[in-house]
């Protein structure tokens, strides 16, 4: 892309080409400047003055990071970290502040977010928070996804063939088909048979792996 | 009008002492005065009592010789019919009583004799009077003490007639023993009395009656000796309102319109005190045989009287004594107003001695007072000695001078307070208004530095760059992040002064800051309540934390007075929570505005406020380790401060 001696920080590609910056900040001039200057770095941009309007406007399922002004009006940046924590969104948080005390610095980074950076900050580093930030996500949603699947294998096992994989994810060093028979009231043959079949429903090949796959415990999925 | 404790405490002892002297006078002038009138009343009685008891002894020979004529001429040992027998024995009876001044017997015929004391001729006088059918022979004998004739001579042309007498048909019709009125002797013009009997012979045929004349001037000259008081009298009144006996025998007869003598009526009499006294005298309706007791007033002076009725004789008599009151107590009368007047002057000389008294126990208490009020206004010092005083005094002197030392310490101590108070505040003050600054400044900057960074980003993709803009770009970039470094200096300006970390008592500091906003409490009329029982020691910047408290009590006075609330109460409060100290600021005004932004710079409801207070005090408590927030549910500011840990 540049054939001149000064390489400039760009956007990731290789990391994903579909993420997208959402930008909030009260002021407009500085909503202006950084968004001209990460589109010029080839980012996907989204701007927004209020944390209110980007709650009304922000799907979940869209890839991105967050890059959040911490001295917000009404709803400030911390705040807005812990209604998005509240429901269950684990958008990465980029926060630029002009205050940069140390207090509010220690209470961000503890809310999860990748990076802290007192204004004016440099673009360069900037972007290579937000690099970084897209590479968290992308690799967050790829987790999500795979576990995603396996639930809605898991979805597919029968009553009793739940029940016995439950067993299995709840008492992982007792996985004889004699203790689960005898636990759950029923014949070793019988266990044998719904392994095999919950190992088929599954895709995968041992019990280990089912282990692995860390479906959550019954209470929780029973409501 | 103001007095000198010594002048009212001598006054009102001079008032006192005067009152008390007075009292006692006046008392034991009534008290005496009334016994010296009972005295009196005795005395009266007592020579009322004399009287009757001397008219009754002077009155009983005459008595007692009428019965013994009585007796020895109705026996016969006398014979009625010799005139010779009867004279003998008649002036026999003369001798044996002075007041007796003549006896004398007549007979139903008309024959009398009679046997007289005589200022004439002879010291007595016998007058003889025989009938013999219708011839009468009327003879005068004049006799010595010793019987011895002096002289005879007849009266043929006396008409006497004894039955005719009063005495003689009184003591007839009556058959009994008889008094007469009083009367005047026509011879010796002297008061008499007749007392007579009738002498019955064989069958109860009267043969005559008897009679002793008596004298009864004596009776006045007994009077004239009688003392009653230095000027009162007793006298003689008939029940009939006549004067019978008087210490002034002058005073009573008084010749008749028919020329005859007789006695003065009590309501005639010549002296006027005796009329005021008796005047109007009714004896069925005064005496009733009872001693009556009165007083009255004659010319403005009291006179007391005593009525006594002679008891035991025939005769209506009554003794009659007065006397002025003043005989009795003239002399405690002058002795009352002599009294007074030592009364008076004791008074005033107390006064002189309570005055000079006072002023000499007062004076060391002057002096201490003036003392006093120079080590209050600094002109002495406490340690000049004491002058010389009281005990009581001294101590409280002690006391005193405890107070004032304790009191310069208290106000040194929040003075030093105030001072370092002023200090931080502008420190804080500019500190919080170069991190608000910063804030501020940041925002330009970020924009600056960001369109230079996307600026110098298109020079450098150029095909052929300029390197000259590219360089000019770069150092305008270096520069905007350099005044990004001096923003981030001036940020930590407040936070590398907060000074160390003391221990301090969280109580004490509350009443000094309450101290001093007290005028700004005064100006606003509100009142604090500090609720701050036991609590540890707290540990901060002790300057800091006041400056704290400070902002946020002028902000409850603020909202109070902004609001003009009903009630106007700040109530500070404090407890211990853990590792920390919590700080409740409550006030009763209407609570912070939901449009305002708390602890952000600038950002104010007051119409000329910086909106600096909370930021800062936020950052003071934040730099303490401890938090400042506003308790949305119980309207009031809380803020925590760690506390020492044992």
């Amino acid at each position: 892309m540049s054939n001149s001696g000064f390489p400039i920080p760009m956007v990731d590609h290789l990391v994903s080409s579909t993420s997208t910056v959402f930008l909030i900040d009260d002021d407009k001039a500085v909503r202006t400047s950084l968004s001209r200057a990460l589109h010029k770095r080839g980012f996907q941009l989204q701007t927004f003055e209020t944390a209110k309007q980007f709650l009304d406007a922000y799907d979940p399922s869209q890839p991105g990071c967050l890059v959040l002004d911490y001295g917000l009006p009404q709803m400030d940046g911390l705040k807005l970290q812990e209604v998005l924590a509240e429901r269950d969104i684990n958008v990465p948080i980029i926060f630029i502040s002009g205050h940069g005390g140390v207090r509010e610095t220690v209470q961000a980074m503890k809310g999860g977010a990748i990076d802290f950076l007192e204004k004016p900050f440099r673009q360069d580093v900037l972007v290579d928070c937000i690099n970084t930030a897209f590479e968290v996500d992308v690799q967050r949603r790829a987790a999500e996804c795979d576990r995603n699947s396996a639930l809605t294998r898991f979805a597919k096992l029968t009553q009793r063939e739940k029940e016995v994989a439950n067993f299995m994810i709840a008492n992982p060093s007792s996985t004889s088909s004699k203790e689960i028979g005898r636990e759950l009231d029923i014949s070793p043959r019988t266990v044998d048979h719904h392994r095999a079949r919950i190992l088929e429903k599954m895709e995968i090949g041992s019990v280990a792996e089912l282990i692995d796959l860390s479906i959550p415990p019954p209470s929780d999925r029973m409501a | 009008m103001r007095f000198s404790l010594g002048f009212v405490l001598a006054l009102s002892l001079v008032g006192l002492q005067f009152i008390a002297i007075l009292i006692v006078v006046l008392t034991t002038y009534v008290s005496s005065e009334r016994a010296m009138l009972t005295h009196a009343r005795d005395l009266m009685d007592k020579a009322g009592t004399n009287a009757v008891e001397h008219i009754k002894r002077f009155l009983e020979p005459a008595t007692e010789n009428t019965e013994q004529a009585r007796r020895v001429l109705t026996s016969g040992l006398i014979s009625v019919t010799q005139p010779e027998e009867m004279e003998e024995y008649f002036f026999q009876l003369l001798l044996t009583e002075p007041q007796l001044s003549g006896v004398y017997f007549g007979d139903e015929d008309g024959n009398f004799v009679f046997v007289m004391k005589s200022n004439e001729v002879g010291p007595f006088r016998t007058k003889i009077i025989e009938v013999e059918g219708r011839a009468r022979t009327i003879e005068y004998i004049w006799r010595d003490e010793d019987f011895n004739v002096l002289a005879r001579s007849y009266d043929p042309n006396d008409v006497f007639d004894a039955r005719t007498r009063p005495w003689y048909t009184a003591a007839r019709q009556l058959g009994s023993r008889i008094w007469t009125n009083p009367y005047i002797f026509f011879s010796s013009q002297q008061p008499g009395i007749t007392v007579a009997a009738p002498i019955y012979g064989e069958g109860d045929t009267l043969n005559g009656v008897v009679g002793i004349d008596l004298d009864i001037a004596d009776i006045s000259l007994f009077l004239s000796g009688l003392v009653v008081g230095s000027s009162g009298a007793a006298f003689i009144l008939s029940d009939d309102g006549q004067v019978i006996a008087h210490p002034d025998p002058a005073r009573i007869n008084i010749r008749n319109d028919n020329g005859t003598l007789g006695f003065v009526g009590i309501d005639d009499f010549s002296d006027p005190v005796v009329r005021a006294a008796f005047a109007g005298f009714d004896a069925n309706a005064e005496t009733g045989a009872q001693p009556v007791r009165s007083s009255f007033d004659y010319n403005g002076e009291g006179f007391m009287t005593l009525l006594l009725p002679v008891p035991d004789i025939d005769l209506p008599w009554n003794v009659a004594v007065f006397a002025p009151e003043n005989d009795f107590v003239q002399s405690i009368k002058d002795n009352r107003a002599r009294n007074i007047w030592i009364a008076a002057i004791i008074s005033v000389l107390t006064a002189i001695a309570g005055v000079t008294l006072a002023a000499i126990i007062l004076k060391p208490v002057r002096a201490f007072a003036v003392r006093t009020s120079l080590v209050s206004q600094g002109e002495v010092s406490t340690d000049e000695p004491l002058p010389r005083t009281y005990k009581e005094l001294s101590a409280a002197n002690a006391t005193l001078i405890d107070e004032i030392a304790q009191r310069r310490r208290l106000d040194t101590k929040l003075q030093d307070l105030n001072r370092e108070l002023t200090h931080v505040t502008r420190v804080n003050m500019m500190g919080q208004m170069a991190t608000g600054l910063a804030h501020e400044l940041s925002q330009p900057l970020t924009t600056i530095s960001q369109n230079l960074d996307t600026a110098l980003s298109v020079a450098k993709m150029d095909a052929t760059p300029n390197e000259e803009l590219i360089s000019i770009l770069s150092e305008l970039d270096e520069q905007a992040h350099q005044g990004g470094d001096i923003i981030r200096a001036l940020r930590s300006f407040v936070r590398k002064d907060k000074g160390r970390a003391e221990p301090f008592d969280m109580l004490e500091l509350v009443e000094q800051t309450k101290r001093l906003l007290r005028q700004e409490l005064e100006r606003g009329q509100v009142t604090t309540d500090i609720q701050i029982n036991e609590l540890p020691m707290a540990l901060g910047n002790r300057v800091q934390i006041a400056q704290v408290l400070i902002n946020l009590m002028r902000n409850a006075i603020d909202a109070i007075v902004m609001a003009d609330s009903p009630v106007r109460k700040i109530t500070i409060s404090a407890v211990p929570l853990g590792e920390m100290i919590e700080v409740r600021v409550a006030d009763t005004g209407p609570g912070v505005a939901n449009n305002i932004t708390l602890f952000k710079e600038f950002s104010t409801s007051k119409p000329d406020g910086l909106g600096l207070g909370l930021s800062i005090s936020r950052t003071i408590v934040e730099a303490g380790h401890g938090q400042l927030w506003y308790d949305d549910v119980q309207k009031q500011f809380c803020f925590t401060v760690p506390c020492e840990t044992q």
